[in-house]
């Protein structure tokens, strides 16, 4: 991790919520990444909780079938619905992808 | 055969040709036959070789049955183990059943047991008592026959009945729909974690540079901030008000609905049925809440705009006036408030709209002073005002009006006051040019002054019209009841002078708008004269028992006026209806409330009327009040203006005819 790195210069380590792609609507972004950030609080030992809360969570606000996928590094390529797309980074050191697909 | 052959008794044979031909006794000879069990042609001496014994063995005799068919049936018979088997089992079951009916077991008719056991239960509570002998009677049977006992049901697993309906099949069909699918896109992305580092830095370095760069122009437009702001607060406000007003209009439309159908439309409908008569329609009332106690002293209205009047608020009351006046705009679009409201200092007298710029508005004030008002502006200050200490008339200014342009393009209006004089004001760059016009001496000898010194005595002029025509010539009403004619070319000498025209003083005079020789004034002395120019006697003349504060010409006829008088009443004449009687007269306020001055609309059938106490009344005119003159054949080709001067010539005739004529008596009980 390059953060670890001691350098001469000071890294900072972020840690707020950053979102890379959105295309929902203010309100649904919004409430999807703060859903995010409790949720990767919350759990924050367990990816696969943090995963299991949020597309709970999504489900029963915006409707059926959202995906989650929670993790330090993977690769993805999905087909999602349009305006309900979430692709962000939190803590620092984890990216949350969800998006709904029926 | 035998039977064969007595049927076919009588008959030929057929017999085949080949037929051994035998006699009778051979025919009648007896051959035996003999039938044995015994099968002649099976083997009785089959063998077989035995290994066992190594010897031939002679093999069983084949049975002489042959089974071609074997079907299992389920009879029983009676005799059999089984048949006993299943009778004793039924007899436990019937055993109480079958007591008293004993006679008919032993008859062993099945069909009648079947109709019995249908009736066991009713019977076995009626001969409950039987019971003892019945068991009696069981054993006995048992005893005496075992196999009588085949009375018994058994039970028959086919005997039922099926019933079944068919109702009509429910017809179904298939409908269905394809949707699109909601509209999908992908999106592919990897993640580091060195990835989420570098984003995340960009990011941050991103956001630090915005917040930089506001914060310089944050300092740059700290200054410019409160100008802007306050400029667009203005420009915010100003449209805010445009669309409030807008919003006003709207609502009061809506709250005031009826009153503008009637306005444009509705007709009294009586006024078929009483020719010669007619009425007023109250229709909206305009007032302005600190403006109450005033008195309306001025009407006028717009040139350009028929439904913009302008109100003047002073005071008629001249032992207690009141300290201040106002100038108020109505629309008629906006009943309840004002469209441009105006506060003065001293009380307003009178008040003109010019017509070639229907902004101008002028005014004159109980103080002696007057002022132009650009309407257009905000009415905190005048345009142009007169000079207080050098300019201003030394007492009520009655009545000012627009004249003219001068020569010079610059704009020009006169006034008239009480103190006698007749000023000619100039609109010029920054300030009023004044020019006395005229003032008006009485024809009277001077009077003596306190030190010795000849004062001569002047009229108090209330009242002021110009020519239509003729743009020197004016009219001039006073106090004293005398009416002068008046050129602007002379400032000294009248051109005719009505001595005595009314024995009060002259509230108004109106020039006829067909027949520019053609006035009419109105008096405190209860009087309206009509009078024709150079000529010193009024042609009409009415008393209405009651001081008259202002008459107008209709603008639609040349034959019709109105007046407003003290008592609240709105009094309308027609000469070509009625030359002694006016055709209306109507109260418009209560009695104890007096009218003070009447405007007719340029273009719409109705009047404004102003009242003491600062309310102005909207009354539409009903159709015999405007009345048009019939077109003959012979006029077709003539205009309105010249048909309506031609009615007034004729009615002139009638009254012009004798050279002295004594006006009728007034003969009218009022």
């Amino acid at each position: 991790m390059a953060e670890v790195k001691k350098d001469d210069v000071i890294k900072i380590l972020h840690t707020y919520p950053l979102c890379r792609k959105c295309d929902m609507t203010d309100e649904m972004k919004q409430e999807a990444m703060e859903l995010c950030v409790t949720a990767a609080e919350k759990y924050a030992d367990n990816y696969e909780s943090v995963s299991r809360m949020i597309k709970e969570t999504m489900d029963k606000r915006f409707g059926a079938s959202w995906h989650t996928v929670v993790g330090e590094g993977y690769g993805f390529e999905i087909t999602y619905q349009l305006k309900h797309l979430l692709y962000m980074y939190c803590a620092g050191n984890l990216a949350i992808c969800i998006w709904k697909s029926a | 055969m035998g039977g064969d052959t007595d049927i076919i008794r009588g008959k030929m044979l057929l017999k085949p040709d080949d037929q051994l031909q035998l006699t009778d006794t051979e025919l009648n000879e007896e051959i035996a036959r003999e039938l044995t069990i015994k099968n002649t042609r099976v083997p009785n001496n089959l063998v077989v070789w035995s290994y066992h014994r190594r010897e031939y063995v002679a093999v069983p005799h084949p049975p002489n049955i042959v089974t071609v068919l074997n079907v299992l049936g389920t009879v029983v018979h009676n005799d059999s183990e089984e048949a006993k088997k299943q009778l004793v089992g039924d007899i436990i079951v019937t055993e109480q059943i079958e007591g008293e009916d004993k006679n008919v077991n032993e008859d062993g008719k099945e069909e009648k047991t079947h109709e019995e056991s249908d009736g066991i239960d009713d019977e076995e509570i009626e001969e409950g008592e039987e019971d003892k002998a019945g068991d009696d009677l069981i054993e006995f049977d048992a005893d005496e026959d075992n196999m009588t006992q085949k009375a018994k049901k058994l039970p028959n697993q086919f005997n039922f009945c099926e019933r079944a309906a068919l109702t009509y099949p429910i017809p179904s069909k298939d409908a269905w729909t394809e949707t699109m699918p909601p509209p999908t896109a992908t999106c592919k992305g990897t993640i580091h974690q060195w990835e989420i580092y570098d984003n995340y830095k960009a990011d941050y370095e991103q956001h630090r540079l915005e917040k930089e760069k506001e914060r310089k122009v944050l300092a740059v437009h700290k200054e410019d901030v409160k100008k802007t702001t306050l400029h667009g607060d203005a420009a915010m406000a100003n449209r805010m008000l445009q669309a409030a007003k807008t919003l006003e209009r709207m609502v009061n439309q809506n709250v005031f609905d009826d009153i503008l159908q009637d306005y444009r439309y509705w007709d009294d409908p009586s006024d078929e049925f009483k020719p010669g008569e007619g009425s007023l329609l109250p229709l909206w009332k305009f007032t302005y809440e600190k403006i109450k106690k005033h008195d309306v002293t001025d009407l006028c209205f717009n040139n350009k705009y028929y439904d913009l009047f302008a109100v003047a608020y002073g005071s008629m009351k001249f032992d207690d006036p009141m300290p201040n006046g106002a100038v108020c705009l109505y629309s008629l679009k906006n009943p309840s408030f004002p469209e441009w409201i105006c506060m003065t200092d001293s009380p307003v007298m009178c008040l003109d709209f010019n017509v070639q710029n229907p902004y101008l508005l002028v005014i004159g004030t109980m103080e002696g002073s007057v002022a132009v008002y650009n309407v257009m502006l905000a009415p905190t200050t005048p345009q142009y005002k007169s000079n207080n200490v050098i300019q201003k008339h030394a007492g009520i200014v009655w009545q000012v009006c627009w004249a003219p342009d001068t020569e010079e393009g610059n704009m020009a209006f006169f006034s008239i006051s009480i103190d006698g004089l007749i000023n000619y004001w100039v609109l010029n760059q920054n300030e009023l040019g004044v020019t006395n016009i005229m003032t008006l001496f009485l024809d009277h000898s001077p009077i003596s002054g306190p030190d010795g010194t000849k004062i001569p005595l002047k009229g108090c002029g209330t009242c002021l019209v110009f020519h239509p025509n003729e743009s020197n010539v004016f009219m001039v009403g006073t106090e004293e009841g005398t009416i002068y004619k008046c050129n602007t070319a002379y400032s000294s000498i009248y051109m005719q002078t009505y001595v005595e025209a009314h024995n009060m003083p002259v509230h108004r005079i109106v020039f006829n708008k067909f027949n520019s020789s053609i006035f009419a004034s109105c008096s405190g002395d209860w009087r309206i004269k009509i009078w024709e120019d150079d000529r010193l006697e009024p042609l009409f003349m009415f008393d209405l028992g009651v001081s008259i504060s202002d008459v107008q010409w209709a603008p639609y006829s040349s034959t019709v006026l109105a007046c407003v008088s003290n008592d609240g009443k709105v009094t309308v004449f027609d000469l070509n209806v009625n030359k002694y009687r006016p055709i209306c007269s109507q109260a418009v306020v209560s009695k104890r409330n007096k009218l003070t001055r009447l405007a007719f609309s340029n273009c719409l059938p109705f009047v404004i009327i102003g009242d003491n106490k600062g309310t102005v009344s909207t009354m539409k005119l009903s159709p015999n009040l405007r009345l048009k003159v019939k077109l003959t054949k012979k006029q077709a080709h003539l205009s309105n203006y010249e048909l309506e001067s031609a009615k007034l010539d004729k009615l002139l005739s009638f009254v012009r005819e004798p050279a002295v004529l004594i006006p009728p008596k007034d003969n009218k009980e009022n």
